[in-house]
């Protein structure tokens, strides 16, 4: 299992969204909500500590896998990620992926940290840093009025290059 | 060019200067406290980039450089962006934003 106290936190958005904890909760766990803001992916979770966690395409293969390590509705959820659907992604470890779900008056502040036990080379972190804040804001969009944005994001330039290295080099055994 | 005042919320009022206005993709202004209006080290950088996305969206960065290491306006703006932000596009999105006034600044 992850030693998990070994993360380091590398990418941290913030984004406030007039809901209610609950709301938001369903929205990042529940399949029907997240196919329409997160790429069109269907979370399949198990909902304990140590369940089984994926992202599943609209096929049902898995694009992203993990183990559970938080679940406490509505305030937080922390999960292990590999990214399965591309190749070579999966040998890189994993990384965490946690949702703090606060109130802030009558609204929600929702807070994502993703962490790794490594050094991760900028070109990579690029890909969650350009992600988050597109999935992130067509959630709220969700919430607020019922539609998503048209957001399917694309790798930055550099970003495969940049896996396909750290695998080769074994990056993450470094120091 | 040209020197410009907005305040924020009631407490907090920001000075600062139009670096550059290219309407509709970027606007560039300096931003300091009233009191150190006239102090370059306290005085940082907000860049706003607009970009089309897909048929009906857009993306909004914000970039706030120069800021001083562990000062005060560091610990206010990292707290403030998300939420005016949040709000923005709120009131975009659904002509009403409740988020301002409902939430309690940070320390």
């Amino acid at each position: 299992m992850t030693d998990i106290t070994k993360f380091k936190p590398n990418t941290v958005y913030v984004i406030y969204i007039a809901s209610t904890p609950e709301k938001v909760w369903q929205a990042l766990t529940d399949p029907a909500f997240t196919r329409q803001y997160f790429g069109g992916f269907a979370i399949d979770v198990e909902p304990k500590a140590g369940g089984a966690f994926f992202l599943r395409n609209p096929d049902g293969s898995v694009h992203m896998s993990g183990r559970v390590v938080e679940w406490s509705p509505p305030r937080r959820f922390s999960c292990t990620w590999t990214v399965e659907g591309m190749e070579g992604f999966n040998e890189l470890p994993p990384s965490l992926v946690t949702y703090e779900i606060e109130r802030s008056g009558g609204s929600v502040k929702l807070t994502m940290t993703e962490a790794s036990d490594w050094d991760v080379p900028d070109e990579i972190l690029a890909g969650g840093r350009s992600g988050w804040p597109a999935i992130l804001s067509s959630l709220k969009s969700v919430l607020e009025t019922g539609k998503p944005l048209d957001v399917k994001t694309e790798p930055p330039p550099g970003f495969v290059a940049a896996v396909k290295k750290a695998v080769e080099e074994r990056a993450w055994l470094r120091g | 060019m040209g020197a410009s005042a907005h305040r924020w919320i009631d407490a907090v009022d920001i000075v600062g200067t139009v670096i550059e206005n290219d309407r509709p993709r970027r606007l560039v202004i300096s931003w300091a406290s009233p009191d150190d209006s006239a102090n370059p080290e306290k005085t940082s950088r907000v860049v706003f980039d607009i970009e089309p996305y897909k048929d009906d969206a857009v993306k909004l960065t914000v970039t706030h450089s120069e800021l001083e290491p562990d000062s005060g306006m560091l610990r206010g703006i990292s707290a403030g962006w998300p939420l005016v932000l949040s709000a923005l596009k709120s009131f975009l999105e659904t002509g009403t934003s409740t988020l301002i006034g409902a939430t309690q600044r940070e320390p």
